[in-house]
């Protein structure tokens, strides 16, 4: 049957030489079955041909379409501003103020607005820079654990050609919900027309130059990232930042390998690798006598579920089934793994009601025969997969053994770093010594002293930061690694999709009960290493009851509404509106460094 | 760009450029879909529908062209949407068939089938039979793009989503008898 499958299609490619061809025409033509099948295929090959034509206009369609829009909502903000023209014109006659709210209350778009848009330019998380030999290769060891590992000749420049000589790599990455505040990286994620947010296990941004030009991955020696971290969610997928596209795009899964060693034993390291293919779950026979429904399983996850047509899933324990339920109108249903193999636990829930089922994956008598020949080739497919995957865990293996003998070497690289400070710090005494000698004015002289002082701190902040990086690369616990085919940001993430969220219309006040017009607001959830990005014109989203925290940037300050100050604010499920009386940070925020300390010691 | 250019350019498959010839006309589907209870999404589908017969048209020998480009495309959404009316069972078969280019043909209906069952593919299944037929993809790339272990996985699973289609363009031609004979 294969056979002929790939026998028609070359007929139908034309790819049969003239002897071949009239041989299969006569086979055609004596054997009935074969020329019903390929009538079948011509058709089903002409519907390949047809789907991916319309594809190609839907992007080209949609990419006008977005052109479009933009153009249309650069027209609406022009008549937007001449109707305020006219209205601050009639409001300054009449002697009255002109409100604040008439901005808030201009419509946006998010196609207007770059796709990577930080709060504070000046406040971002920095970039690291390595040089090295394009044609050597590299291995670099980023002070969060992280390693990048650089093939010989893996960069080409943009006509195609690899790369020698001297290149530049910058490299950065965002840890935290403060990292993706300060980034302006969107945390959101549309798969089949429904929002998820991200949750991040590992999230870094990687570029590379030549003289001042944009470098670009060579496809045959792909750079391998091997991101540190503590994560090792084998729910999360890969995605990559398109830019052109304005989305990220789902671009498969990493290799996790956990690293069990206690930060101060040798270097014994055991990994535990989980990996593609994902674990197939045989399903079960759908018994009459139980309770059984069918829900869309989201795309990216649940991938051992997503290879069986017409699944349902089983009540195992119908002890808290109510039969109403299935009359019920939920407006969320998550699915959540247990810790045995094979069982699910169901969570439907509405703004009234949650119900939680421990359910088993099912299909119908008619559908099993079929189900069960996936899951056993599937089966076969992962044992082989386990077998082929023993080379590459021992180079994990070997590279996190690298990884622990360099990061012993930071004692050293602590001395280094005393060495650079003492020779700065006679540098410097040394200038204020001519200072004080010299003719300078007080004024001059107090200057120089500021300067001076401002150094002194930002290199004292700088060995904070390189210190605490430290410190968390040798407790991390998880390598996640992957190789890359561009640069740019990419992310080991999970899509979630937050239940029992509620918008509310904010305005932000200050202590003094004035209007704060914040210039980005963020939405933190407790325990949920991701952050929610709104425009401040539109309505936030929080989750009642639960850990929020709002942040915010105006200029140099940095606005919050704290866990506690949301917890005794009183908002529940049939607020609307609130007006948040934010906190102001005592001190202004002029660099990464000093908004990282001040919201590490909130 | 001439309606003779436009052709030419969906005669040589760049479909990107002929679309900047031929999307001044969508405003018009999207008019003529929504005045007949449709929705802008449906517009849009309507359109790249369309598109998509015309493509098959001009690729024909026997192609002429009348009428301005622009009408005749018109005609064929106007075509696609009383079809997809008719689908829907919103539109009594047997009507307004005056609208139509020609009648619809035996082939024309088994490719309609053929379209229904691919349709019903996964969508993973959609997109590695088109990275494969149309875009020409190897598999090693394919596995990337979608995830799959290797490159046998991808030829395998390739394998079973063709068979899958097959299947189902098989069943479906079962339910209308007349859309099998040619």
């Amino acid at each position: 049957m294969q056979n002929n499958s790939e026998k028609i299609n070359r007929y139908l490619h034309d790819e049969m030489d003239a002897t071949e061809r009239t041989s299969f025409e006569m086979q055609c033509k004596t054997d009935p079955e074969l020329q019903e099948e390929l009538r079948v295929q011509e058709a089903i090959m002409k519907a390949i041909e047809n789907a991916g034509i319309k594809e190609t206009f839907s992007k080209a369609i949609n990419k006008k379409i977005i052109q479009n829009r933009i153009f249309t909502w650069g027209g609406i903000m022009v008549a937007g501003m001449a109707m305020l023209i006219l209205f601050t014109y009639l409001q300054n006659n009449s002697s009255k103020p002109a409100s604040n709210e008439t901005l808030a209350n201009r419509p946006i778009s998010d196609t207007s607005l770059p796709l990577v848009n930080p709060p504070q330019p000046s406040i971002n998380v920095p970039f690291s820079e390595y040089r090295f030999e394009a044609e050597k290769g590299e291995t670099i060891y980023h002070p969060s654990g992280s390693v990048i590992e650089f093939p010989p000749s893996s960069l080409l420049d943009d006509n195609g050609n690899q790369v020698k000589g001297p290149v530049i790599i910058l490299y950065r990455e965002f840890a935290d919900p403060l990292d993706f505040f300060v980034s302006g990286i969107p945390m959101q994620y549309d798969s089949a027309g429904k929002k998820y947010q991200f949750e991040s296990s590992g999230m870094c941004e990687i570029l590379a130059y030549q003289h001042n030009k944009a470098l670009f991955v060579n496809p045959d020696a792909k750079p391998e990232i091997h991101l540190s971290g503590n994560n090792a969610d084998p729910l999360h997928n890969l995605y990559f930042l398109d830019t052109i596209k304005r989305s990220w795009a789902f671009t498969g899964k990493d290799i996790i390998t956990r690293l069990k060693e206690s930060p101060a034993s040798n270097n014994k390291i055991s990994t535990d690798q989980i990996d593609l293919p994902v674990k197939p779950v045989k399903p079960g026979k759908a018994s009459d006598d139980r309770q059984a429904f069918s829900i869309e399983v989201a795309p990216g996850s649940f991938e051992e579920l997503l290879v069986y047509d017409k699944l349902k899933f089983e009540v195992i324990d119908e002890s808290n089934y109510r039969r109403s339920d299935a009359e019920e109108q939920w407006e969320n249903v998550q699915l959540k793994h247990t810790d045995r193999e094979g069982i699910y636990h169901v969570i439907f829930s509405n703004a009234r009601r949650k119900v939680s089922y421990k359910v088993r994956p099912v299909l119908e008598d008619s559908d099993y025969d079929a189900a069960l020949e996936i899951f056993n080739k599937k089966q076969a497919a992962y044992d082989q997969s386990l077998k082929n995957r023993l080379d590459k865990y021992q180079r994990e293996t070997d590279s996190v053994s690298i990884l622990t003998t360099k990061l012993k070497k930071n004692a050293a690289a602590d001395e280094a770093w005393n060495e650079k400070i003492n020779t700065l710090v006679i540098a410097r005494n040394k200038r204020v010594r001519q200072i004080k000698q010299s003719l300078l004015s007080a004024w001059e002289k107090n200057q120089a002293l500021d300067t001076i002082r401002r150094q002194d701190q930002f290199m004292l902040l700088s060995k904070l930061q390189l210190i605490r990086f430290a410190d968390k690369a040798l407790e991390n616990e998880v390598m996640r690694s992957f190789s890359i085919n561009q640069f740019g940001v990419w992310n080991c993430d999970h899509p979630e999709f937050p239940a029992n969220e509620i918008p509310i219309s904010a305005t932000y006040l200050d202590s003094l009960g004035n209007k704060v017009m914040l210039q980005s607001v963020a939405v933190v959830y407790r325990k949920f290493n991701g952050i929610i990005q709104f425009p401040v014109q539109m309505p936030i989203r929080v989750i009642p009851g639960q850990g929020n925290m709002l942040w915010g940037i105006l200029d140099s300050s940095f606005y919050y509404y704290s866990y506690n100050d949301f917890a005794a604010s009183g908002i529940d499920r049939n607020i609307k509106a609130f007006s948040f009386k934010l906190r102001k940070a005592n001190k202004t925020v002029r660099s990464y460094e000093e908004i990282r300390q001040l919201v590490d010691n909130m | 760009m001439t309606d003779n250019d436009i052709i030419e350019q969906l005669r040589q498959r760049t479909y990107s450029t002929a679309l900047k010839g031929l999307y001044h006309v969508f405003p018009m589907a999207k008019n003529y879909i929504r005045a007949n209870s449709g929705s802008g999404d449906d517009a849009q589908d309507i359109f790249q529908d369309a598109l998509v017969v015309l493509c098959n048209k001009v690729q024909s020998a026997d192609f002429k062209l009348t009428v301005p480009l622009r009408h005749y495309l018109m005609a064929i959404v106007r075509n696609c949407w009383l079809q997809e009316l008719r689908n829907r069972k919103k539109f009594p078969p047997g009507d307004a068939d005056k609208e139509m280019l020609e009648d619809e043909s035996t082939a024309e209906a088994n490719y309609y089938l053929a379209k229904k069952a691919f349709d019903q593919l996964g969508e993973k299944c959609r997109q590695l039979l088109i990275l494969f037929y149309f875009k020409k993809e190897d598999y090693k790339k394919i596995a990337l793009s979608l995830a799959f272990s290797d490159d046998k996985v991808a030829k395998n699973q390739k394998y079973r989503c063709l068979q899958k289609a097959k299947e189902n363009y098989i069943s479906l031609l079962k339910n209308i008898p007349h859309a099998k004979q040619q």
